[in-house]
């Protein structure tokens, strides 16, 4: 994964081979309800209008980043570096996933 | 209805005729939209309320389900319904159906029917493979609401007709759902004489076809009337009078025919010239244990445990375990009763239950190979009730999916592990289990006279033999024509394992579809194995086919069939004798029917 940019802006690149499906999108969701006041969004580098709220598992799956896709990763609000940043390791740990 | 008074062929997979209307059940990827009718504004509250408890009883079967399968399983897998519970919970889902209920006026099958055909639309247009396949766990969620929300309406429309169930494919576990009595017959797309459907349609004594195309499927509705012909492997659309009849008529000389059979049922299975072949049977549940009696059969030849799992969808313990095994024991009395240890994978499992990842499930860790590698946990539990109940009945111990003698070591090296355990915890348990293996796999049947030195039963599983010799998936009408039990590769492997078993004074068994087959069961007979078993409503003819022949003769038809070029010689060489022997099947129109 790479990590390009500073504060609660980062991009991050999908590492495993199944890409973002429902299982690491609700461990994504699952991990934003330690920060209640971050507004955390991801969007398609190619497509930035693609935005998808982090807290809805629905609008992550469908943004239907596969392996290798980047995804601008943005927070705002309480926490919200904390919240990208531990969002941001989940993508470079490739979410537990080969 | 485009295809009314139209005919088709498709494959016979359980006999008998069943003329009735259908019931359709859409499922996956059937354009099964349902009706759209405005709705009034008075009704808003009452259909928000009924998608809103829908979604609350789809939480709870999910909630459940996660717990189930958490306790046992791995996290990983448990992950998934957590995944699910996620969608379910998800508020631009429910926003979505509530906004198009309230706004559009749409009843809430619709409102659900077209959010979810929205969120279908989206994922077919991604590029990425993995990605794609991934989108069946939102066709999942919105399958599992929708069939809440159907259960909710058919409550209120339940209709006291029986039908016969029109499905593009049905799992296991929808199979066992539906409710028989209200069945007269299966008509699906997708499936084969081995898939769970026909197996269960046999056993529910119902007659099946697959392959049924799937635009007629599609378009059938509950106001047409089909006739499923499972012996010539026959559907007709909403049939002219006179054909209709034509088939009322036949339906019930066969059923005559069957009843005729039934009555042989004390009369020993053994050949003209004297030698007897044990016929047992083939169940998948413990209430199973109650056709023994009634089919006349000698033992119970495979008891399939997977039930133990989807039916109660959780993984029960050993004592639990114990219980149902001392129970069946002590209903057969002392008959003998061969329990296959789990077979867990391939398509022996609801995928909801236990999702695996692999690419080709059926070359995977499916079977024994999932017992010793990755859930030996689950299968010493099993071995130790098993172990345990032993002592109550006649016990025998079955592996599936054996390819190599290294498995059985194991196997025979965990037992003594659990022996000692049950004897320092001083409990009763089977000294000397009886155990055999599966022969499925063309390693094992190739290797039989190593595996014979360790074991002291075979049972041939002709469904898998014939699947992973001849390459063919079974469940792929593609390559269906390929699917040939009578091709002498297959011969010439059950010849092999014959020998060693006769080499090491051993029985075989064979419990796969071919058993239940009268057209091959000469083969069998010949090749000089000692049991067949079938699902309990095949027995009659089995029986009827194995008193009209000799072993002589049978003997020498094998042998020809396994010196034969193809298939076809050989089964041409299997129809002649019983032509000669059991023309009643002919004019019953059982056997002979058109094969490709």
């Amino acid at each position: 994964m790479t990590t390009v940019g500073s504060g609660s802006k980062v991009v991050v690149t999908v590492g495993n081979r199944m890409g973002l499906h429902a299982r690491p999108a609700s461990r994504l969701v699952k991990m934003l309800s330690d920060f209640p006041g971050a507004t955390v969004t991801l969007a398609r580098e190619d497509n930035p209008g693609s935005r998808a709220d982090c807290r809805s598992i629905l609008s992550l799956i469908v943004l239907a980043a596969g392996q290798g896709t980047r995804l601008i990763l943005s927070g705002s609000g309480e926490n919200a570096e904390a919240a990208v940043s531990k969002i941001a390791d989940f993508f470079a740990v490739n979410f537990d996933e080969e | 209805m485009p295809f009314s008074g139209q005919n088709f062929k498709v494959i016979a997979i359980s006999p008998g005729i069943a003329v009735g209307r259908v019931q359709p059940i859409r499922r996956k990827g059937a354009p099964g939209a349902p009706v759209l009718h405005e709705i009034s504004p008075e009704m808003v509250p009452a259909e928000l309320e009924r998608f809103r408890q829908c979604v609350r009883d789809t939480r709870e079967q999910l909630i459940a389900l996660t717990q189930a399968v958490r306790t046992k399983l791995h996290t990983e897998d448990a992950g998934i319904f957590d995944a699910h519970l996620m969608l379910v919970d998800d508020l631009s889902l429910t926003s979505e159906v509530e906004k198009r209920i309230s706004d559009n006026l749409w009843p809430a099958e619709y409102a659900l029917y077209d959010t979810a055909e929205y969120f279908v639309r989206v994922f077919s247009n991604i590029q990425d493979e993995f990605l794609r396949e991934r989108a069946a766990d939102i066709r999942d969620v919105f399958d599992r609401l929708m069939g809440n929300l159907s259960k909710q309406e058919r409550r209120k429309t339940d209709r006291d007709d029986r039908r016969i169930i029109v499905a593009n494919s049905l799992s296991p576990s929808e199979t066992v759902s539906l409710d028989n009595s209200r069945i007269l017959g299966f008509a699906i797309e997708t499936g084969s004489a081995t898939c769970h459907t026909a197996i269960l349609a046999r056993s529910m004594r119902l007659p099946a076809v697959a392959g049924v195309p799937a635009e007629v499927i599609n378009s059938l509705s509950a106001d047409d009337k089909i006739i499923i012909d499972g012996f010539s492997g026959r559907l007709i659309v909403n049939p002219d009078d006179r054909t209709e009849e034509s088939y009322r008529l036949r339906a019930k000389s066969a059923v005559e025919f069957y009843h005729k059979l039934e009555r042989d049922k004390r009369l020993r299975p053994e050949t003209t010239d004297g030698f007897e072949i044990d016929l047992a049977i083939n169940i998948g549940s413990a209430d199973g244990i109650a056709e023994l009696k009634r089919s006349g059969a000698s033992g119970i030849g495979l008891l399939r445990t997977e039930f133990l799992f989807l039916e109660t969808r959780t993984l029960p313990d050993e004592e639990t375990q114990f219980e149902i095994y001392k129970k069946m024991l002590i209903a057969a009395e002392d008959a003998p009763v061969i329990v296959r240890t789990m077979d867990i994978g391939g398509d022996k499992l609801d995928n909801n239950i236990f999702r695996s990842s692999e690419s080709n499930p059926f070359l995977g860790l499916r079977g024994i190979r999932l017992c010793l590698y990755e859930r030996r946990d689950l299968f010493e539990t099993q071995l130790r009730a098993l172990l345990r109940a032993g002592v109550y009945g006649n016990l025998r111990i079955m592996f599936p999916m054996v390819s190599s003698v290294l498995e059985v070591l194991e196997v025979r090296r965990i037992i003594s592990e659990l022996q000692a355990r049950l004897a320092e915890e001083k409990k009763e348990f089977l000294r000397k289990p009886v155990l055999g293996v599966m022969i499925e796999t063309p390693a094992a049947a190739l290797m039989a006279d190593e595996l014979g030195k360790h074991v002291d039963f075979f049972s041939i599983g002709t469904n898998d033999l014939v699947q992973y010799t001849m390459a063919i998936d079974r469940g792929n009408e593609r390559v269906a024509y390929l699917y040939k039990p009578a091709h002498p590769a297959i011969l010439k492997l059950i010849h092999t394992t014959v020998a060693a078993a006769r080499k090491h004074n051993i029985y075989v068994s064979v419990c796969g579809q071919m058993a239940a087959d009268p057209e091959l069961i000469p083969l069998l007979v010949g090749l000089g194995v000692n049991e067949l078993s079938a699902e309990s409503g095949s027995l009659p003819l089995m029986r009827r086919v194995i008193r009209s022949i000799s072993l002589y003769d049978a003997a020498r038809v094998a042998e020809a069939a396994m010196a034969s070029p193809d298939a076809y010689t050989s089964l041409e060489l299997s129809l002649d004798l019983l032509k000669r022997c059991v023309p009643e099947l002919f004019t019953e129109n059982i056997a002979g029917k058109e094969r490709k």
